[in-house]
């Protein structure tokens, strides 16, 4: 690395769609909510920006199977000729498109850009269970697989490891849904909005052990935008303007299920990811100095190992350090997932990377929707994105505070 | 010892013929399972064959509820989950697997660590004949 990107890009904007199954919407329509939000909270228009990243997996049925293209961005803004870039990493877009902005505005190319991610899931039909047949690699890369699947296996890694009983390992897993739905009943904008409670997530359908129903997030169509500009100009839009204080993404070789050493309870991808970001950010102590964790909670044991993984507490430690502590409430010492995560604010898979940015920004400013979920005097917050699969993650990690 | 190429293809072979096969690197002596043309420790590219002796341990489990669709069509559901693992062999690398012969309507009773042998599993006759790879408790 030549240069920390450390407080050299500043957002002085941003726009969130409420998210859920927006029947009421088109891809069109959400990508004009969020980016509408984000132009009105800066004090610009559409047309002052000078430069579009997209992060979106599969846009939505309209792209046809088709993978979508800027095209999806400026015909919904009619932005006049300007690049529009569409780019994917799986779950982890919404956080390439972060990262292209960023960059965009580091080159000095540019003044002003926005980073938005969409999607608009719950009309294509994909509920991230796989429909296609078994192919080339399988049953090696799948053995019949799916999202929720791939996941449970580290579950189940996870608590041989540390030696807890499959009882105690879903009660811990269960409190963690417990709180995620707690701030989406305190969050306007988020898609499952109830209070549940340790056993019904323990009592839910499974969908695979010792994953049940509440353990996943849902299938969500939302988007989310941020505008960025130079940090030394950025005064000139706001006062309460956030910085970017360090940026990594870790695009892991894949060999976690090769690997003799790889043991799928720690992920190698997201520790990479997290150090890179931190060393930028000048962190020392992530659990001392961050005072609030957006991180991706796809599944209830993501959010505990992505935890550990990110240097949240030590390996194997997260029951005594977040669960019987209560640390991860908004009063707790290290808050993490405030918004309801992905699990209750909901996945829109292109746009969960950009609506995490968006919840920092919105916390550091004092601005969260309720009182009753707004984190103390948050001036340095994390924002973690993945896609892929234990053992084959894309992840990056955004530290974002106060300039 | 065999003269075919070190491809999917050649590994899907294999389990037809109820052999689980992987390649050696000549040089750095790495194993992959399924076989790679290309170390990517080392990146030598003479690789040689090497048969494994379908024997390991699970490292990881699931019992999956709700499947894709093809598992479906295949009679899996919420009454009747069907077991994928990850297995470490003997020889030290590992796979990803449908496991057999367990409890899936009672997870708790699978333990990590269980010793495994290999079972193959054959679809289809003839030209259409697919072989996937699976472990039962040995």
């Amino acid at each position: 690395m030549r240069e920390s990107i450390k407080d050299k890009v500043a957002i002085v904007g941003a726009g969130c769609t409420k998210f859920g199954e927006r029947w009421d919407a088109g891809i069109d329509d959400m990508i004009k909510e969020a980016a509408t939000e984000a132009c009105e909270d800066v004090g610009v228009e559409i047309k002052d920006i000078q430069a579009i990243w997209v992060g979106t997996f599969r846009g939505s049925q309209q792209s046809g199977g088709v993978a979508p293209t800027g095209l999806v961005v400026s015909s919904a803004l009619q932005t006049q000729y300007i690049p529009v870039t569409r780019v994917e990493n799986a779950c982890g877009s919404g956080q390439e498109a972060m990262r292209g902005a960023t960059y965009g505005i580091a080159s000095k190319v540019y003044d002003l850009v926005m980073a938005i991610g969409v999607e608009k899931l719950k009309d294509t039909g994909f509920g991230g269970l796989g429909t296609m047949y078994p192919g080339r690699w399988e049953p090696v890369y799948g053995a019949f697989g799916t999202g929720p699947g791939r996941y449970a296996m580290a579950a189940t890694a996870y608590f041989a490891k540390y030696g807890l009983p499959p009882e105690e390992g879903k009660r811990i897993l269960a409190e963690i849904s417990v709180k995620s739905h707690h701030y989406g009943v305190h969050n306007p904008k988020a898609h499952l909005r109830r209070e549940i409670t340790v056993e019904d997530v323990i009592k839910a359908p499974i969908i695979a052990w010792p994953l049940g129903l509440y353990d996943c997030c849902g299938v969500t169509d939302g988007a989310a935008a941020c505008i960025l500009c130079p940090a030394e100009e950025a005064r000139k839009y706001r006062d309460d303007y956030v910085t970017i204080k360090g940026f990594g993404i870790a695009t892991s070789p894949g060999w976690g299920k090769e690997r003799e050493d790889y043991d799928f309870t720690w992920w190698d991808a997201t520790e990479a990811a997290a150090r890179q970001a931190y060393a930028e950010a000048g962190i020392k102590n992530p659990r001392k100095e961050l005072d609030m964790v957006e991180l991706h909670d796809c599944f209830s044991i993501a959010e505990l190992i992505a935890s550990e993984s990110l240097f949240l507490c030590e390996h194997g430690k997260y029951k005594q350090e977040f669960t019987d502590k209560r640390a991860y409430y908004h009063e707790g010492e290290m808050p993490v997932n405030i918004s309801g995560g992905l699990k209750s604010f909901g996945h829109p898979i292109g746009a969960s990377g950009c609506r995490e940015a968006y919840e920092v920004y919105k916390q550091i400013q004092g601005k969260a929707q309720e009182p009753s979920r707004q984190i103390k005097d948050v001036t340095l917050g994390l924002t973690h994105n993945q896609g892929g699969h234990p053992g084959r993650f894309i992840c990056g990690a955004l530290v974002l505070g106060t300039p | 010892m065999e003269e075919r190429p070190f491809s999917d293809i050649s590994y899907e072979q294999f389990l037809n013929e109820e052999k689980l096969m992987g390649s050696k690197c000549a040089k750095c002596g790495a194993l992959f399972v399924p076989p790679r043309s290309i170390c990517i420790r080392c990146y030598n590219t003479k690789m040689e064959w090497a048969q494994m002796k379908g024997k390991g341990k699970l490292v990881a489990f699931t019992c999956i509820a709700v499947g894709p669709p093809y598992m479906i069509k295949e009679g899996y559901d919420r009454q009747h989950p069907y077991c994928s693992g990850v297995v470490e062999l003997e020889e030290g690398v590992r796979v990803v697997a449908r496991i057999e012969g367990v409890n899936t309507n009672k997870p708790e009773t699978i333990k990590v660590g269980t010793p495994l042998t290999v079972q193959f599993l054959h679809r289809a006759e003839g030209e259409n004949l697919k072989t996937f790879l699976a472990f039962k408790p040995a």
